[in-house]
């Protein structure tokens, strides 16, 4: 309170502010980079990958933390940004060369912030578009989010690394903090307290629908939840163009390992039926729980005589882009890992899957293979 | 403009910090890299699409969002008393949030339809979006006198204001 007028900084523009956001913002992107490399390493496993069967709902929780997480960062990115704007501005740009040493310093200070702005934007404004399933651009969005995602945390590393005397300093209350001026606009906790209930916000009217009862309350996510036999289609029969052959009398499913066999639908229903409660929980973030009755992948696997440990391939009859899925050998075992028939007490319907398809625990919805027509042992 | 809070705070640099700053800022470069790296690996036609993306981004947020927003603040503090700057800049942050999350879900697309047919974009979000708005400012009107009045008794009194 001593202090003169003109050595004040507004509280809107101190460093222990933008520290503080900025941490929230830290924890919400790693939070999105650490799950989002367990949802890719999923599904494209490294050798020395593994992934749990339980708890069954474990990728429901992870993708749905990656995609609440992404859009509580939204608000909190802004406001940073918002904070430090005026920064951009700051004379000198970069320096003369009478200084080089700290015009090179400041020009590549600049340009570290820039790259991490861009890519920070990428990753949210993609994101976001992702999981309404608007695509207005012609890269492919899952390779594109995921080297931008390499992209935002080293230069999100690259910041913290350059501001780290500054952070020290204001988590050690050394900064600005006494000279913030009470009366020059908004106090730090109210803007600190605004970032994090529009994060909260976020997080609930978008993340809210991979949280059970939570959906209701999830007025702007994607999906209501509803959909044929009250669970939500990501790809339909008709966009994956398969309708005629998924629905013939004549249809057969291969099985092929050592032994091969072939097996029509009524011969599938004729064999041990099991009934097992799982999620769907896609990559785009929603979830939602049904039940499932078929047989056992691992009965089917021991059909053909699959050796022990094998992995199991799933051929779906829809020749797009998620039409074959490589089910590990450790859900291979699970007891609750079904080729399933029927959902919610009924015959598939055909846009989740007829005649058969694939539901497993902990795995994302897009490997759920649907329209099942093949199973390959991996060997 | 500039000011000793734009800055480091010198004289406090010891060996581990500096070691810390080094390790992380390397760790960063290495990883930022590595993503380079990868977004190499996609088409040339796709690479363009992302750094139109990327430029676009940047351009629209330091050219158009961020500067309205500066402006939208200034003018807050010239036409509202100072008692209502807090409760405005709490609800603008929440009607942002609200706005941005709407776009995805409103914009009009152009008859290209989701492939997830009619389990997609099926809630009234126009309404649920000018809900959420009204309610924001509802409660901001209804906290504001709350938020005066401790303001009033921590600062004892209404100084006045000094723009940034």
């Amino acid at each position: 309170m001593t202090a003169g007028p003109g050595r004040r900084a507004p509280a809107l523009r101190t460093t222990r502010l933008a520290a503080h956001l900025g941490t929230a913002l830290g924890i919400a992107i790693a939070i999105c980079f650490v799950t989002g490399l367990l949802s890719h390493w999923i599904q494209h496993p490294p050798g020395w990958f593994y992934w749990p069967t339980r708890p069954a709902w474990l990728y429901q929780l992870t993708q749905g933390l990656h995609v609440a997480c992404g859009v509580a960062a939204i608000p909190l990115a802004l406001l940073k940004l918002a904070i430090v704007y005026p920064k951009l501005f700051a004379r000198p740009v970069i320096g003369s060369w009478r200084a080089p040493v700290a015009a090179l310093r400041r020009g590549l200070e600049r340009a570290s912030i820039a790259v991490l702005v861009v890519a920070l934007l990428f990753q949210l404004s993609t994101g976001l578009l992702n999981i309404a399933q608007w695509y207005p651009w012609r890269f492919f969005f899952t390779t594109a989010h995921y080297a931008t995602a390499w992209v935002t945390v080293g230069a999100v590393l690259v910041h913290v690394g350059v501001k780290l005397p500054d952070i020290a300093a204001a988590y050690r209350r050394e900064s600005d903090t006494r000279s913030a001026d009470p009366d020059s606009g908004p106090g730090r906790r109210a803007v600190l307290g605004a970032g994090l209930a529009a994060a909260a916000l976020a997080a609930v009217a978008v993340g809210g629908q991979s949280a059970g009862p939570l959906r209701r309350l999830a007025f702007l996510a994607p999906r209501s939840g509803a959909g044929p036999q009250d669970l939500p289609v990501n790809r339909t029969a008709a966009a994956a163009r398969v309708g005629t052959a998924a629905a013939s009398p004549d249809f057969r499913l291969h099985l092929t390992g050592p032994r091969t066999v072939d097996l029509s639908l009524s011969q599938l229903r004729a064999l041990p039926q099991h009934t097992v409660r799982l999620p769907i929980a896609c990559v785009e973030g929603w979830s939602r729980w049904a039940t499932w009755t078929g047989v056992r992948v691992a009965d089917l696997a021991s059909l053909v005589g699959a050796p022990d440990g094998a992995a199991l391939r799933f051929v779906s009859i829809d020749v797009g882009p998620y039409g074959v899925s490589t089910l590990p050998a450790t859900h291979v075992r699970a007891a609750d890992s079904l080729l399933a028939l029927q959902l919610n007490g009924a015959d598939l319907d055909l846009d989740h899957g007829f005649p058969c398809r694939l539901i497993a625990p902990s795995r994302p919805g897009v490997t759920q293979t649907k329209w099942v027509r093949r199973i390959e042992v991996v060997t | 403009m500039t000011r000793r809070w734009a800055s480091g705070i010198p004289g406090r640099a010891s060996a581990a910090g500096t070691a810390a700053r080094g390790a992380l800022i390397g760790v960063g470069l290495g990883l930022a890299g590595y993503g380079g790296w990868l977004l190499l690996g996609l088409s040339r036609a796709d690479l363009i699409s992302v750094a139109v993306w990327g430029a676009a981004g940047l351009v629209l947020h330091d050219g158009v969002f961020a500067p309205v927003c500066l402006a939208l603040g200034h003018g807050v503090r010239r036409l509202l008393p100072a008692r209502w700057w807090t409760v405005t800049l709490v609800a603008a942050v929440l009607s942002i949030t609200v706005i941005a999350l709407a776009i995805p879900v409103l914009a009009p697309r152009h008859g290209v339809v989701p492939p997830g047919g009619g389990t997609i974009l099926d809630r009234p979000y126009a309404a649920s979006a000018a809900l959420a708005l009204l309610a924001i400012g509802c409660v901001a009107v209804l906290c504001r006198p709350l938020a005066g009045r401790v303001r009033h008794v921590a600062n004892r009194g209404c100084r006045r204001s000094r723009h940034a």
